[in-house]
């Protein structure tokens, strides 16, 4: 697999989440990190606090953001609490639209070779050796949920159903959540025995696992996750809209209630024990932490913003949603660091506030990231990114509407994906292909009309488009799977997909018992003529006063 | 689940999802099918009058409702039913299956019950030992649509001439 920016982005991301105990192994034992960074730092990340933008700008020009904060969270959440005895972690965790495939596409496919057909270390052989494609789990599963996740450990079970009762009350009260429960698991020495049959010796006298479905909409998560953290930096500048109204975002909240409890925990199972391990030498490097910690952070990947005239990106300001009027600052008291990964086609001219003198900032050209220790900061009206224009492609866009918005069954509804030119130069080679219902609804639709459409020349302000109509036999919603765009420009081919849309057919009950008739006769007849022939049997018996009426005690 | 399910499995599957609420009823929690049952069995039984009436109005009416679910799922089987392809729309997950109140039960019952089956050989007991909630919530419904439709009859009894 080779690496690229897309990779170093996540990999960033993850060790940001992985930093906590990395940093403060590393601020116990007197190593130093970076020249410019002193013991007292690692500590003050935790204790004061600390924010991250991560952006990254595909060769499209399309945006991926992800805004984090670590530390201590807002009181609000109550986590010193006795509810909170024996629990050692509560993640809640919120995605929409493709968010996970996307996520999937950076890290799962291709670090695993499962979509090339296995030419790299892991082979698909297992899989049928015809090439697996991990997004269709995502097909089945579904991408768009909110969860909520607890674990207590060492307390007996009916110590934490109840304090997870308190939890799920406070969480309604405060936050006004709703949850619908999933899983509420103990393991114990006797479940393991039910499993294997074997008396197993665990590190731990139980351990209980709570899953609950938050049903509130994906907005109210979102949100939630955004007040528990330290509102005096970066989010205050920050329109929480664009992280759900984008076509793929997500959400995730990661508290523990008691950093101690956690070290002790883990050095219960064995981790503390052999010195030889590594793990075991970052442990025993573990200050005396101890107290909430709480780890918050929200993303989206965003459609193409950047064109053939663009030739700075405002990192606030457009991928953010601040306002041009208000101005941006760092965290009070805490760290603040904003990152941008630059695509290999983006030839950067200068990026603004500017202070590689006083080591405040840092571009480094090889590996296209640009760091801004926005703590050095105040007041600042944007961080922004110049750069030659014609960087990018022409703006084309692709959409997909649907003609009527719903239909009943037997009903049919007119596709139309349009292709936009909304650039100021042509592209070439253009193609879009949208023929994923048929094959994955081989029996509950019919399509009629093209499905696929090309030109060689899509000139600016020119519009390509293609029509079929779609005749659902059933009710439901319809995933639509994504149409495909391909294009050419400047001898390199982009491509561009549109959302996967759910097309719903709704349950007229005339039509569909009409439609339940019809494909059920001719059982429904001969049940039907059952019914009506008792029913013409009884009305004789009436008439013939031999059956019916009668008359009750009172 | 009619939503995510019906355009593979056709347009009775939302009458078989009735049925089959109708039909498993945990007598613990789900007071509310208990009380269709019951007002249903009530109802019913005033009407016969008699409580041998009252027996077979009832009998009749659960075995017509099992009747129906066993041919919604024949005609799912027979007009609809497709396999091999299974995408869950924008704006549902699994979660959303798991936490039908119906599938919910069904897992809280079973699944320590399977996990019980890991450690011992398959023998009908252990059989019976999974089935016995499925059981019991089969035959709620029938039970107390009965014994409504009895207290029903006794309440309102017809006269005899």
């Amino acid at each position: 697999m080779k690496l690229n920016k897309k990779h170093a982005f996540v990999i960033i991301a993850l060790g940001f989440l992985l930093s906590v105990p990395v940093s403060v192994a590393a601020n116990s034992s007197g190593a130093v990190l970076a020249q410019d960074v002193n013991q007292d730092f690692f500590f003050n990340l935790i204790n004061n606090g600390a924010e991250v933008v991560f952006t990254a700008i595909d060769e499209q020009g399309a945006p991926s953001v992800v805004y984090g904060q670590l530390g201590v969270p807002s009181d609000d959440l109550l986590l010193g609490d006795p509810m909170y005895q024996g629990c050692v972690l509560m993640a809640l965790i919120a995605t929409h639209g493709e968010l996970l495939n996307y996520v999937l596409d950076l890290v799962g496919g291709d670090l695993f070779n499962f979509t090339d057909g296995g030419s790299g270390g892991f082979m698909a052989q297992q899989f049928g050796g015809g090439g697996f494609d991990p997004n269709s789990i995502f097909d089945m599963l579904g991408t768009d949920f909110s969860l909520l996740i607890n674990v207590f450990i060492n307390v007996d079970d009916t110590v934490a159903q109840t304090n997870m009762a308190a939890i799920r009350s406070h969480l309604h009260t405060g936050f006004n959540f709703d949850f619908s429960e999933l899983v509420n698991l103990r393991i114990d020495q006797d479940f393991i025995y039910s499993l294997t049959g074997e008396n197993v010796t665990l590190p731990f006298s139980g351990i209980n696992l709570f899953v609950y479905k938050v049903t509130n909409p994906f907005e109210d998560a979102v949100n939630s996750v955004l007040d528990v953290m330290d509102p005096s930096g970066f989010i205050s500048s920050i329109d929480r809209t664009v992280f759900t109204q984008a076509r793929a975002s997500g959400a995730g909240l990661l508290a523990i209630p008691d950093m101690g409890d956690l070290m002790d925990l883990i050095n219960d199972f064995g981790g503390g024990g052999n010195t030889t391990l590594p793990a075991s030498f970052l442990l025993s490097q573990m200050p005396d932490l101890q107290g909430p910690v709480a780890i918050a952070a929200a993303g989206y990947i965003g459609d193409q913003i950047l064109s053939t005239n663009s030739d700075e990106l405002n990192i606030f300001g457009d991928l953010l949603g601040k306002p041009s009027t208000s101005v941006v600052n760092g965290i009070s008291g805490g760290q603040s660091l904003v990152a941008a990964f630059l695509p290999d086609n983006m030839e950067l001219t200068g990026y603004s506030p500017e202070n590689e003198a006083s080591n405040y900032t840092y571009y480094d050209n090889n590996s296209r990231i640009v760091f801004w220790n926005a703590t050095a900061f105040e007041d600042q009206s944007d961080y922004t990114l110049s750069f030659t224009p014609g960087t990018f492609p022409p703006l084309v866009t692709i959409a997909r509407t649907f003609d009527p918005d719903t239909t009943i069954p037997g009903g049919s509804t007119e596709v139309t994906v349009s292709v936009y030119n909304q650039g100021t130069e042509p592209v070439q080679n253009v193609s879009v292909v949208d023929d994923m219902i048929q094959t994955n609804y081989p029996v509950s639709v019919e399509v009629t009309g093209d499905q696929t459409g090309s030109i060689a020349t899509l000139q600016p302000g020119e519009m390509l488009n293609i029509t079929y109509t779609v005749n659902f036999k059933y009710e439901g919603v319809y995933a639509f799977a994504p149409a495909q765009l391909s294009y050419d420009y400047n001898s390199t081919t982009f491509s561009k997909h549109t959302h996967t849309d759910g097309y719903t057919v709704t349950a007229d009950p005339i039509g569909l018992l009409q439609q339940m008739f019809w494909d059920g006769y001719p059982y429904t007849a001969i049940l039907g003529g059952g019914v009506a022939l008792g029913a013409i049997v009884n009305i004789a018996l009436m008439a013939r006063r031999r059956g019916g009426g009668g008359t009750y005690q009172v | 689940m009619v939503a995510i399910f019906a355009p593979q499995f056709g347009n009775y599957l939302r009458p078989t999802v009735v049925f089959v609420n109708l039909l498993l009823v945990n007598p613990m929690s789900n007071f509310t099918m208990i009380a269709v049952w019951a007002g249903a069995g009530f109802v019913g039984g005033m009407m016969a009058g008699t409580k041998k009436g009252a027996f077979v109005v009832g009998l009749m009416t659960w075995l017509s409702s099992l009747v129906l679910l066993a041919l919604c799922v024949f005609l799912i089987f027979q007009t609809a039913l497709t396999f091999g392809s299974f995408i869950v729309p924008p704006g549902s997950s699994i979660v959303d299956i798991l936490s039908i109140p119906l599938i919910q039960g069904m897992i809280d019952q079973i699944l320590p019950l399977v996990s019980g089956i890991g450690s011992m050989s398959f023998d009908p007991a252990s059989l019976m030992l999974l089935l016995t909630p499925l059981l019991v919530w089969f035959f709620t419904p029938v039970i107390v649509v009965i014994v409504a439709a009895i207290v029903g009859a006794v309440v309102r009894p017809k006269e005899d001439f």
